[in-house]
């Protein structure tokens, strides 16, 4: 009994590597949670527990059922921590998740129906095409995407840190090991994840709202190493995967203090932000850098071996350098906009702000980091690498200088405050797109709710079957032989 | 010769019509007649669990009754196969525990109630141990004659209204079994299930297709499949809770029996296959199961609601059946059961809640989840269920229903109850907004904590509770579950043992 339950898993150190990742990160969030006041405590650990329960089931099994399991229960417990947040961004969240979840479960029973049981390397093209859209809903591919800046930039910031730091990655650790050969559409949608994401960091004002579209950028690379089939772009998403998880879980954490000390969200209303908390500046400043891939840090070696992805081809190179400089823009936007901005009348005042656990929950992760760059050769399968940090400061430096440049000719893209995103914003703006098309270019101020218009569409279909049908008893009692008439007729 | 099969339709019989007597002697003892002979009925089922544990999980179970002892074509028999025994079990297992429940929530006229109730269960249980057509039309008639007073039991003019309709229907659909009945006796010259099954293919193939038809439309008028499917909505509404529970839970799930009996083990499934109708009843059944979920977003009834899905889920049932490969019909026969306490749950927690409420709508239960909190939570698993989420069982039956419309190459019809599920998590959720709001007392809308009206609360909440925990604790156990399942498959699939018993035996 034992023995069969246990062989539903597989113990390599592939997967321990993962689960114990996941586990910390869960860990410092549920940390760092603990300088919020919320009601109900003892229920959002329960969450975590379960949350990490399942986790754990989908990164360990190799059967297929347990993987879906695993995957509508993290959906559940991440639904049930977002309750503590919003309960409207919640209820979104859990219905377009549903949704995915379960055209996900539709897919894998597809899968199974094709002669793959067990969790392993698929070979036919169309089946890794529609398991990619289908763990791409939770893991934000390109075109399904829509849902993470909102929510992510929502959501309270310890669940933003596991929902950012590792459930986007459970898409990628399951293709991680059913496309082991490459994939052309992933690498390519890993490309334009990469530079639709960086772009929209840019030009985001909201400092929760940057990091949530940095997540969708940094994915993009994951995405692309593990497209292109190469196996040390493979090894790069690997370790990718793990550093990006810690670094961002870090960088959410510490956001959720930055908008105590500033009690503003705008980067712009940072200002000298140095002055105000120097610890956690370090903190943010190493955060960002290790997803810039400055040299000596891990970031730099999991983007180091993610560019083997280019191959011999030019053109792919040089395309790989215009990624990397994206992520420069964003990182050093953030610098100036919180680092370099004076605030002539500011005076350091002594808000009682509880920050008990900020320096283990945003430290620790950093650290890790730090270990990972030194162990780099040994926690990944491929023997020995020279990572040439002297080549790769040369090319860094220069990915600076030309971001800055980039960035001073655009004045430092100081653009108009926006709004957080929220999914009525989104639907004015499918709306106004909509009407251009139609060439009606009047903008809609309208606030439109979402769920209400899914909802009236919905409800308004069912009205209409319901009007089509018969209401008294002698018509509908009347439809029993027109429905024996119609039967005869077609036998 | 199993005495305890013709004991598992008396016992009940004969309770019900002790319980008047029970009512001159001393009314008071008459709730522990009532849960003593039900207890009765469930031992006997333990009974031929355990004394037939390794045929059953062989799948090998045969017992056979005759009536007067005359053998099968002369007589009258009753049969206990695999498939039997399944439905057998729930049944007994699921009424017995509603009519404890019945204890704490009917408080008025439980006599005539209990007399009612008794009679269905025997009626319910005659249906799936016979192995006579006639009989089984008489029994499915005493369904009928015994389930309208139930719904019309709050003696209101809605519910006086339901029952009516729902007799109309019911009379019709049996009209139509009645008239296959005929068309059978007057060709053949036999009633026996067994001699028939020998005996069809030698009829002419018009004579064949009159009487499959008839009997797929009265069993499709029962079920309540979409055009047929307005008594269902009004009955389910207006009944009490448990006789609710009892029509969407155990009433429908005999008439899947029945068509399971009928068109595999009397007419054979090759007929359906010869007359090139399963492709139609599949449309019709899916058709029907999206239209259910579809008008179940709709309503602002409560019950509606639970009712219109229910259409949405025999849908599903029927046409996952029709496919006719051993993963369908696991998958139909573990979604039999899977819905049968999903949705007893489901009244039965509503049940309760809507004696805090002024009425069914969903407007009238704001704020209900905070004063009932743990029956509230019992409601989201149930409906969780529902929707397939795990570890409830209902995943686990959508899993497999999805997976034999896979491997049998209908991708659209797969993907149909998909698109149920998501539709389902949108009605069911609109109920939970509705009882997670915030009411303040005394403000400008009128609002009054009604108190409940029941005696026995505790029993109503306990069974209701007991009913959700065994979706939780199915779902994580079931595989022992599975095991019987794919014994009784094997035995659809291969209909011959059971001929061959009754023939031979």
């Amino acid at each position: 009994m034992l023995s069969t339950f246990l062989n539903q898993f597989v113990f390599n150190n592939f997967n321990i590597l993962f689960t114990v990742t996941g586990i910390f990160i869960t860990f410092v969030a549920l940390m760092s949670s603990r300088d919020y006041s919320y009601a109900h405590k003892e229920l959002f650990y329960l969450c975590n527990i379960i949350y990490i329960i399942s986790f754990v089931m989908i990164i360990m099994t190799n059967n297929w059922i347990i993987f879906i399991i695993g995957w509508e229960l993290v959906t559940v417990t991440t639904f049930f921590m977002l309750l503590w947040g919003s309960n409207k961004i919640a209820r979104v969240y859990l219905i377009i998740q549903f949704i995915g979840s379960n055209f996900l479960l539709y897919v894998v029973l597809m899968i199974i129906n094709a002669g793959y049981t067990t969790i392993g390397p698929i070979n036919e093209l169309n089946l890794q095409i529609l398991l990619i859209l289908g763990v791409g809903v939770k893991s934000a591919i390109i075109g399904l995407h829509f849902w993470l800046p909102i929510v992510h930039s929502r959501a309270p910031s310890p669940v933003s840190a596991i929902l950012s730091g590792w459930v986007v990655k459970l898409g990628f650790i399951v293709m991680l090991k059913t496309i082991t050969s490459g994939n052309e559409f992933l690498f390519y949608a890993g490309i334009v994840m990469v530079i639709y994401g960086g772009l929209q960091a840019v030009l985001a004002t909201d400092y929760k709202v940057m990091l949530a579209f940095s997540t969708i950028s940094q994915l993009g690379f994951i995405a692309i190493g593990i497209g292109s089939g190469n196996i040390y772009a493979y090894w790069g998403s690997v370790l990718h995967i793990i550093v990006h998880g810690l670094a961002k879980t870090s960088l959410f954490l510490s956001s959720g203090y930055w908008i105590k000390i500033t009690k503003s969200r705008t980067i712009y209303n940072f200002k000298n932000a140095w002055f105000k908390d120097r610890k956690n500046s370090i903190l943010t400043i190493i955060g960002l850098s290790v997803l810039a891939g400055m040299p000596f840090l891990a970031g730099y070696n999991s983007k180091y071996l993610i560019k083997y992805a280019a191959g011999d081809e030019i053109f792919l190179k040089y395309v790989f350098h215009i990624l990397s400089i994206i992520t420069y823009l964003y990182v050093f936007r953030f610098f100036r906009w919180a680092f370099f901005n004076n605030d002539k009348g500011f005076k350091k005042t002594h808000d009682e702000i509880k920050r008990s656990n900020f320096i283990f929950s945003t430290l620790t992760p950093i650290l890790i980091i730090f270990g990972i760059t030194v162990f780099s050769n040994s926690l990944i399968g491929l023997g020995n690498i020279n990572f040439h940090i002297l080549d790769g400061l040369l090319k860094n430096s220069i990915y600076i200088v030309v971001s800055l440049l980039i960035l001073a000719t655009f004045n430092w893209v100081h653009v108009k405050v926006k709004p957080v995103p929220s999914l009525n914003l989104l639907l004015i703006n499918i709306k106004n797109f909509m009407n251009i098309s139609k060439g009606d270019s009047k903008v809609n101020t309208l606030e439109v709710d979402m769920e209400n218009q899914i909802y009236n569409s919905l409800i308004n279909t069912s009205k209409a079957i319901n009007n089509v049908l018969p209401k008294k008893l002698q018509s509908q009692l009347l439809l029993i032989p027109i429905a024996i008439l119609l039967l005869l007729l077609f036998i | 010769m199993e005495t305890v099969l013709i004991l598992l339709i008396t016992v009940p019989l004969v309770t019900a019509f002790l319980i008047p007597l029970m009512d001159i002697l001393y009314k008071r003892a008459r709730k522990y007649l009532v849960v003593f002979s039900a207890f009765i009925e469930f031992s006997l089922s333990i009974y031929l669990f355990i004394t037939n544990y390794n045929k059953i999980i062989n799948g090998t179970l045969f017992l056979g009754y005759n009536l007067g002892g005359w053998i099968p074509p002369i007589g009258i028999n009753l049969v206990m196969d695999m498939l039997s025994f399944y439905f057998s079990s729930l049944v007994t297992f699921a009424v017995m525990f509603l009519v404890i429940y019945s204890i704490g929530f009917i408080g008025h006229h439980e006599g005539k109630y209990y007399v009612l109730l008794f009679i269905l269960w025997a009626a319910m249980q005659g249906i799936v141990l016979t192995g006579d057509v006639f009989n089984f039309y008489v029994f499915l008639e005493l369904i009928l004659i015994t389930s309208a007073p139930l719904i019309a039991f709050k003696r209101n003019t809605e519910g006086t209204k339901a029952a009516i309709k729902y007799m109309f229907y019911g009379i019709i659909g049996g009209l139509f079994i009645f008239i296959g009945l005929i068309f059978i006796y007057s060709n053949l010259g036999t009633l026996n299930f067994a001699e028939i099954a020998v005996n069809f293919n030698s009829l002419s193939f018009e004579t064949q297709k009159i009487i499959a038809l008839f009997f797929l439309l009265g069993l499709f008028i029962k079920l309540g499949i979409f055009p047929f499917h307005f008594w269902v909505v009004r009955a389910q509404s207006v009944a009490p809770s448990p006789v609710s529970a009892l029509l969407s839970g155990i009433v429908e799930k005999i008439y899947i029996y029945s068509f399971l009996r009928m068109f595999w083990f009397v007419f054979g499934h090759n007929v359906l296959q010869e007359l090139k109708i399963i492709g139609l009843i599949i449309f019709i059944a899916l058709l029907s199961s999206i239209v259910g979920h579809i008008l179940a977003l709709y309503e602002d009834d409560i019950k509606r609601m639970l009712a219109y899905s229910t259409i949405g889920h025999l849908g599903i049932i029927i046409a996952v059946l029709v496919v006719n490969s051993k993963l369908a019909i696991i998958a139909g026969l573990l979604h039999v059961f899977a819905h049968m306490l999903m949705k007893i749950s489901l009244f039965t927690t509503t049940g309760y809640i809507l004696q805090f409420t002024p009425s069914h709508k969903l407007i009238d239960s704001r704020g209900v989840a905070h004063n009932n909190l743990t029956i509230f939570m019992g409601f989201i698993v149930a409906a969780g269920g529902m929707m397939g989420l795990p570890p409830m069982i209902g995943f686990f039956s959508k899993v497999f229903i999805i997976q034999s419309f896979i491997e049998s190459g209908m991708l659209i019809s797969g993907s149909m109850v998909v698109l149920g599920s998501i539709i389902a998590l949108i009605y069911y959720f609109r109920y939970f907004i509705y009882g997670f709001k915030k009411i303040t007392l005394g403000s400008t809308e009128e609002f009054r904590l009604i108190l409940s009206v029941l005696y026995r609360e505790r029993v109503v909440t306990d069974i209701a509770l007991f009913f959700v925990a065994a979706v939780v604790i199915s779902g994580l156990f079931y595989k022992l579950i599975y095991s019987p399942i794919s014994g009784v498959a094997d035995l659809v699939l291969n209909p011959n043992l059971y001929i061959e018993f009754i023939l031979g035996g």
